[in-house]
């Protein structure tokens, strides 16, 4: 059976699917970083390359939310491009002139690095959306040993963004029924017919807040217990700590190289 | 006779309300991010800062880390990369609506802006916040390469642009919330009269 991530189903025999919830989400996460911190267009690539084959071949999401943040992607690059090649006021050997308008071999090197990283770094996102869940995100956090609290808050955020949503549906249905017409009128009416939409739907999201605070304080509910039981316990394999242990290892390497070999890491000039 | 003040103290319902605050800012950061002015990962109606900066007002820290948290994943939702959502989203949405509380809570000014006076303080914080923010964020747009150098024309394209539409947001969502809202928020006791409770 299939397991719902944040987009989308995927399978849970595929190779990403069968990994720990730390590792799917430190193996996106750190790759992601990875990009950042390189300017080097070869690594950049290979990074690109790297992330593709994991999402394509190992994790296998739907290609209907690819395409669906490809497209996105490609509206930056086109951004970066522009940004680059007309608005940088880089110097180098001119490439293409026409006009008052020149293109430098330098803003070229650039857009292409930085277009390599963004994709990278996009496709990254898109592995972690794709092969993590609510309870994914909610367990790593466990099992860092971080703050119950904090766990806590995140699970019931989770929930609230899907409630609000839903809350949302409703009101404006009901708005709807009382004959308002959401996409008519000029942008200062719609933009009063929106508040109109916003306060109900924060209202109802406060007056549930007051719920759940009195529903888990009326049973003593505590952040400082000290040992506290949990229904569901991550099972983290040696595969999995080699896994994160070998992306933390290439991440210091890539930053204490971008701070020693300086050119290798960085931009040719 | 003595009259006992009770010291406002941290309790679960801030938590709650902190996840509450993720969960509206998330969604609305995604929705946001469908308006873009075509500066890399800027919206020219960025909307769901006009709630951050409720919250914020209302809940104190918890609504400022409450809406870096939920710019985060909205960030992600809308297709912006975790390690430049975590960077700018982050780190920008926190500062922004705590600069008008800041102003708010050290100048004793009311939010509910039923004077003339707290409305003029909350336009002036609010452009404050808006520029500062903006700046932080093309500053960290140039660290991550997004945008080709400090004060290069682009830079300036991805500040304004953060400004503009975050100043709208700020006055018209903001100011129309805390206006309708924040007696509402104080009735039902989830206002915090400290930054902490």
């Amino acid at each position: 059976m299939a397991i719902r991530s944040y987009l989308t189903y995927v399978s849970p025999e595929s190779i990403v699917g069968r990994l720990s919830p730390p590792t799917k989400i430190f193996l996106p996460v750190l790759v992601s970083f990875m990009a950042l911190v390189t300017t080097n267009l070869y690594l950049n690539l290979f990074f690109l390359l790297a992330i593709l084959v994991i999402l394509f071949m190992l994790a296998k999401p739907p290609s209907a939310y690819v395409k669906l943040f490809t497209g996105a992607a490609l509206w930056m690059c086109f951004v970066f491009v522009i940004f680059y090649l007309f608005l940088s006021g880089y110097k180098g050997n001119i490439i293409f002139q026409l006009g008052p308008v020149s293109v430098v071999d330098t803003s070229v090197y650039m857009v292409t690095s930085i277009i390599l990283r963004f994709l990278t770094m996009t496709y990254a996102t898109v592995l972690l959306l794709c092969t993590t869940n609510q309870k994914d995100i909610v367990m790593t956090v466990r099992w860092l040993r971080l703050p119950y609290a904090f766990s806590f808050m995140l699970a019931l955020a989770f929930r609230c963004a899907i409630m609000f949503l839903e809350d949302a549906t409703k009101v404006q249905e009901a708005q709807r029924g009382r004959a308002v017409e959401f996409n008519k009128g000029s942008l200062i009416r719609r933009l009063r017919k929106f508040i109109a939409l916003l306060v109900p739907l924060i209202v109802i999201s406060l007056k549930r807040t007051q719920t759940i605070s009195n529903a888990i304080e009326s049973r003593a509910f505590s952040f400082s217990t000290k040992k506290r039981t949990f229904y569901f316990t991550l099972r983290v394999k040696p595969v999995d700590y080699v896994i994160i242990g070998a992306l933390f290892a290439i991440f210091a390497l890539l930053v204490v190289s971008k701070l020693t070999l300086g050119g290798f890491m960085g931009y040719p000039f | 006779m003595e009259v006992e003040t009770i010291k406002p103290r941290v309790r679960p319902m801030h938590i709650v309300l902190c996840a509450v605050t993720v969960g509206l800012t998330s969604v609305a950061t995604w929705i946001s991010t469908a308006f873009p002015i075509g500066a890399p990962g800027i919206s020219f109606f960025f909307w769901a800062i006009g709630l951050m900066v409720a919250f914020t007002m209302w809940f104190g820290i918890w609504g400022a880390i409450g809406s870096s948290i939920g710019a985060i994943i909205g960030g992600m939702w809308g297709g912006l990369p975790f390690a430049v959502a975590l960077l700018l989203d982050g780190v920008t949405d926190f500062i922004e609506p705590v600069i008008p509380a800041l102003v708010f809570r050290s100048l004793a000014l009311n939010p509910e802006l039923k004077m003339r006076r707290d409305w003029a303080a909350y336009v002036v914080a609010s452009v404050v916040a808006a520029c500062v923010g903006g700046f932080i964020g093309a500053n960290v747009e140039v660290w991550v390469g997004w945008v080709p150098g400090i004060f290069s024309p682009a830079f300036y394209i991805s500040w304004l642009g953060w400004a503009i539409g975050d100043i709208v947001c700020f006055i018209v969502i903001g100011g129309t919330l805390l206006r309708t809202l924040t007696g509402f928020t104080k009735r039902m006791g989830l206002y915090s009269k400290t930054w902490l409770a």
